[in-house]
């Protein structure tokens, strides 16, 4: 069984970091590979070892990138491909695009995984785009996977408290929700071998996409300005109390 | 004259050339046990044999630390034993050559000598027995230590063994003698043997009598020979052999290197007996089993399965039952954590030194216990969880806090800080620290040591947004690759600047900075503050006005300072010059107490332990009643006042820059 994932860099919100707002770039700021894409990443070696599967990962993106595909691979993919398009893609139907076209060159693949959301952006629309373009299945944060079968899967959700099993045949797109289990951490032998390993480079025309192809919607970015943060400290004898005076406060802010 | 029949002679010569056969086969295996282990030992050289033969073997001064009534009675024995090197020696040349005879004076007084030390020897032998069989002695341990279930027997039958050949071994020669002396009346007064001589009065053949006792004396040793080797008591050569082989240390306990790129290389760190180091090997046959080290522990006084006697006794008892297969170079021996050391205790570890500073023979189990950390980190990727925080976080910031190195300087908000770029040739260059730079309590302390520089006019900058972490702390969780990343980076940046001095409030920087970077090229002139805070007091930069407070003080002395470097001086004599009156601590100097920060505890989710380490050493440090509890090491200052804030106890902890800053008056220079 053949598994892509796909797996991104973003931008690291613990540490500082510019977006300015002419050209809408990120720029000075610590590149992680998106927390959401680990969970798909653990979904995707919990089924490599229970089942056995080929994992491969795939992103979009100039040189950068190469770090979240070698740290799909120290976590224990088997090989990664980047694909170059000589721009670096932040609209989702672009990326989707890319993706699909290089799932497509990959070929016989079974199952393919995203990050239900990027940590920065947060637009969470990749992955059903991705199938929408792949004419697949999507199978959106799922918690656990039942069963396994040579050509359909059955695996569980859970949506506001309900829990859905639900079954699709391959080939399909997947995301992993938090409540898949924690990702693991990425072995010293693992990144050892990871940062040895060649990552294979596609270019847009190795996909047969030209850009004006793609349907390209300009992303705006808007600046926000917040309220500036009121601080107050309370004290007062007892919780009780405190939760009262909190309470009141509170009121007088919100209608 | 007494004479040996032909057949005696023809008998025990057989007996000797067994004996010799024995011994060589011995030392065969031992040696071919020891050369499994990795990297090599340390050199010999004559003057590191007389040194070792005169302080570790003659005067035993390792031992003297503490059991001084054990140490008194065990110096008897080894005296003894010397004594009865030359006893032996010449019993064994009786047997073929006669009696040897000499009209030297000396040599009337050695039949006294040898009476007065054979007395001796035995005298020792039994406060020995008594002790090991009383009850409350110091040779157990708790149930939770990881042990073969035998060991605590064998120890025990092991001890019986040994002084019982001891008891027939000496006694029997100073029954021999006492007998000799109805036949052979000694010139000179044999205080021992003339107490059991009455019973031989009526004896109608002393000579074979004498004979009998000889022959016991002779033959017990004989015995001794082959069992020795299985015994504890092979520590009386391996003890000094330990030492003299220990490989060249840098710096107290000093960490191997460990070459990551080399493709040769399969196995990073220890999982198996047999990827520690020749001299860890060594070790485990050199240990008494004294438990010195248990007693000392800090995590093993709190509860914890970590003892690191029984660590070594293991790995012994291991090495007793599988010398053969494992004396082969293809065997590969169970993982250490099976038999020798439980996972929990290989993490429970502070790497506070205590350990390697009371073995009396010179045992380091620290350096076995961080080379399994890094074979599980770096190997098999098994770690505290919570370590993967501290792991990231150095990833991502390369300090441990996991905050921005932007935010490196926001502790000195409101007081004027010279940073590096503004004054590239420093005098003095300021090692914050991570913990001087994003802890709240330590910020404190770098508040009042900037105080200080300023106040004094001092050429100095501080790194500021370009300092790292030393990478200790994930050098001490095992992550080598992570520190020689840390490390490398932080000697490039510091030879950019080419200051004359380096200066940090942090024990671990200093340790690391002065010491373990050494062996990457490293060659800084590294102090801690305290050093240096007495290095101006001393120059007349600043002078220290009495504290009118006569309440006591406790000072904690943390171990990468007084232990790991040796510094524990200018701290006191800082606060004696602040007129601080110290309070007496069983745990101070090099004999300090662990505060429980050290080998990355700090970042480990705590254990469930019957009594923390901190809470601890705060019982010790406030037993007496004291006005504050002075420490200068960051790590030490947040436990402690962790520990006191748990006991809702209104003493404070404070850095001793703190205390500095109060006292102080800027001089006139």
């Amino acid at each position: 069984m053949k598994i892509v994932i796909a797996v991104t860099n973003v931008i690291d919100l613990t540490q500082p970091y510019k977006i300015p707002i002419e050209n809408h770039t990120p720029h000075d700021y610590t590149p992680i590979l998106n927390p959401w894409d680990e969970f798909s990443l653990e979904a995707a070696l919990h089924i490599k070892e229970k089942y056995s599967a080929e994992l491969i990962a795939l992103s979009t993106g100039d040189e950068m990138a190469e770090s979240a595909l070698r740290k799909a691979l120290a976590m224990g993919c088997d090989s990664a491909i980047r694909v170059e398009t000589g721009i670096n893609p932040q609209e989702s139907g672009f990326i989707a695009a890319i993706l699909a076209a290089a799932i497509q060159k990959i070929g016989a693949v079974e199952m393919a995984f995203c990050g239900r959301q990027s940590i920065d952006f947060e637009n969470g629309s990749v992955a059903g785009m991705l199938a929408q373009f792949l004419g697949w299945p999507y199978l959106a944060q799922i918690t656990t996977i039942e069963s396994l079968y040579p050509s359909k899967i059955i695996a569980r959700r859970t949506v506001a408290n309900q829990l859905y099993t639900i079954s699709a045949q391959f080939p399909l797109v997947l995301t992993a929700s938090k409540e898949f289990g924690e990702p693991r951490f990425p072995s010293f032998m693992g990144t050892r071998k990871a940062a040895k390993a060649s990552i294979e480079i596609w270019s847009a025309a190795d996909l047969g996409i030209e850009r004006n192809q793609i349907n390209q919607v300009e992303s705006r970015l808007e600046r926000v300005s917040a309220e500036p943060f009121q601080r107050e400290m309370i004290t007062a004898e007892n919780e009780a109390k405190t939760a009262e005076i909190l309470n009141q406060k509170v009121n007088l802010v919100l209608p | 004259m007494i004479a040996f029949t032909i057949t005696e002679k023809i008998v025990f010569a057989c007996l000797l050339l067994l004996t010799t056969y024995w011994v060589a086969r011995t030392i065969r295996q031992f040696s071919e046990i020891i050369q499994r282990g990795k990297n090599t030992l340390g050199k010999f050289s004559f003057t590191g044999l007389l040194r070792v033969l005169w302080q570790k073997v003659i005067l035993l001064l390792p031992t003297w630390k503490t059991r001084f009534w054990p140490n008194l009675f065990h110096l008897v024995i080894v005296w003894g034993f010397i004594f009865f090197l030359l006893t032996n020696l010449i019993d064994l040349l009786s047997v073929f050559f006669g009696e040897i005879s000499s009209r030297a004076n000396s040599a009337h007084a050695y039949p006294f000598v040898s009476d007065i030390i054979s007395g001796l020897i035995l005298v020792s032998i039994i406060f020995f027995m008594v002790r090991r069989l009383s009850k409350p002695n110091p040779f157990r341990f708790r149930d939770n230590v990881l042990s073969t279930p035998v060991v605590d027997q064998a120890i025990l039958a092991d001890s019986l063994i040994v002084g019982g050949l001891i008891t027939i071994h000496v006694g029997s020669h100073l029954v021999a003698e006492s007998i000799r002396t109805q036949f052979m009346p000694q010139s000179f007064w044999l205080p021992f043997a003339s107490l059991l001589s009455p019973l031989w009065a009526q004896t109608s053949n002393p000579l074979l009598l004498w004979k009998v006792f000889f022959w016991i004396s002779i033959l017990s040793l004989l015995v001794f020979i082959p069992y020795f080797p299985k015994s504890k008591h092979i520590h009386l050569i391996f003890a000094p052999l330990n030492f003299l082989f220990r490989s060249q240390q840098t710096s107290f306990s000093s960490l191997p290197d460990l070459n990551l790129d080399d493709p040769q290389v399969e196995i990073f760190g220890a999982l198996r007996l047999e990827d520690l180091e020749r001299s860890a090997i060594l070790d485990s046959f050199a240990c008494i089993m004294c438990f010195r080290c248990q007693d000392v522990c800090p995590p093993y006084q709190s509860g914890s399965p970590l003892s690191p006697a029984v660590f070594e006794i293991n790995k012994r008892f291991y090495l007793k039952e599988n010398a053969k297969q494992f004396s082969s170079s293809n065997y590969d021996s169970p993982a250490l954590t099976s038999y020798a050391i439980s996972s929990q205790a290989v993490w429970d570890c502070t790497t506070c030194g205590a350990c390697v500073e009371i073995c009396p023979v010179g045992i380091d189990p620290m350096a076995d216990i961080l080379a399994i950390r890094r074979g599980l980190t770096l190997m098999e990727n098994e770690f505290p969880k919570s370590f993967q925080l501290l792991f990231r976080n150095i990833e991502r910031t390369a300090n441990p806090w996991g905050l921005s190195n932007q935010q490196r300087l926001d502790w000195a908000k409101g007081l004027h800080v010279t940073t590096i770029q503004e004054n590239p040739h420093p005098d003095v260059l300021w090692w914050v620290g991570c913990a001087g730079a994003f802890e709240n309590n330590a910020q404190k302390a770098s508040r009042s040591f900037l105080k200080i520089l300023n106040a004094t006019q001092l050429n100095y900058a501080v790194l500021g947004e370009q300092e790292n972490c030393t990478g200790d702390s994930v050098r001490r969780a095992g992550r080598e690759d992570l520190y020689l990343e840390l490390a490398l980076k932080n000697i490039e940046l510091l030879n950019q600047f080419k200051a004359g001095q380096i200066v940090t409030s942090c024990p671990h920087c200093l340790h690391n900075l002065k010491n373990e970077y050494s062996s990457l090229g490293a060659d800084f002139s590294v102090v801690h503050s305290s050093q240096f805070l007495l290095d101006l007091v001393q120059g007349g930069s600043i002078q220290l006005t009495k504290s009118a407070d006569q309440t006591k003080i406790s000072y904690h002395d943390s171990c990468y300072l007084s232990r790991f470097n040796q510094l524990t001086d200018p701290a006191k004599i800082l606060l004696n010059q602040c007129g601080q009156l110290p309070t007496n601590l069983q745990y101070t100097n090099s004999h300090t107490y662990c505060c429980g920060a050290g080998g990355a505890q700090y970042w480990k989710e705590s254990t469930v332990l019957t009594r923390p380490v901190n809470m601890e050493r705060w019982q010790q440090l406030t037993a007496e009643p004291v006005s504050q509890v002075v420490t200068a090491c960051p790590f030490c200052l947040t436990m402690l006042a962790d520990a006191g804030r748990i006991q809702d106890s209104v003493i404070p902890v404070i850095d001793l820059c703190e205390i500095i800053l109060n006292q102080m008056q800027v001089g006139e220079k």
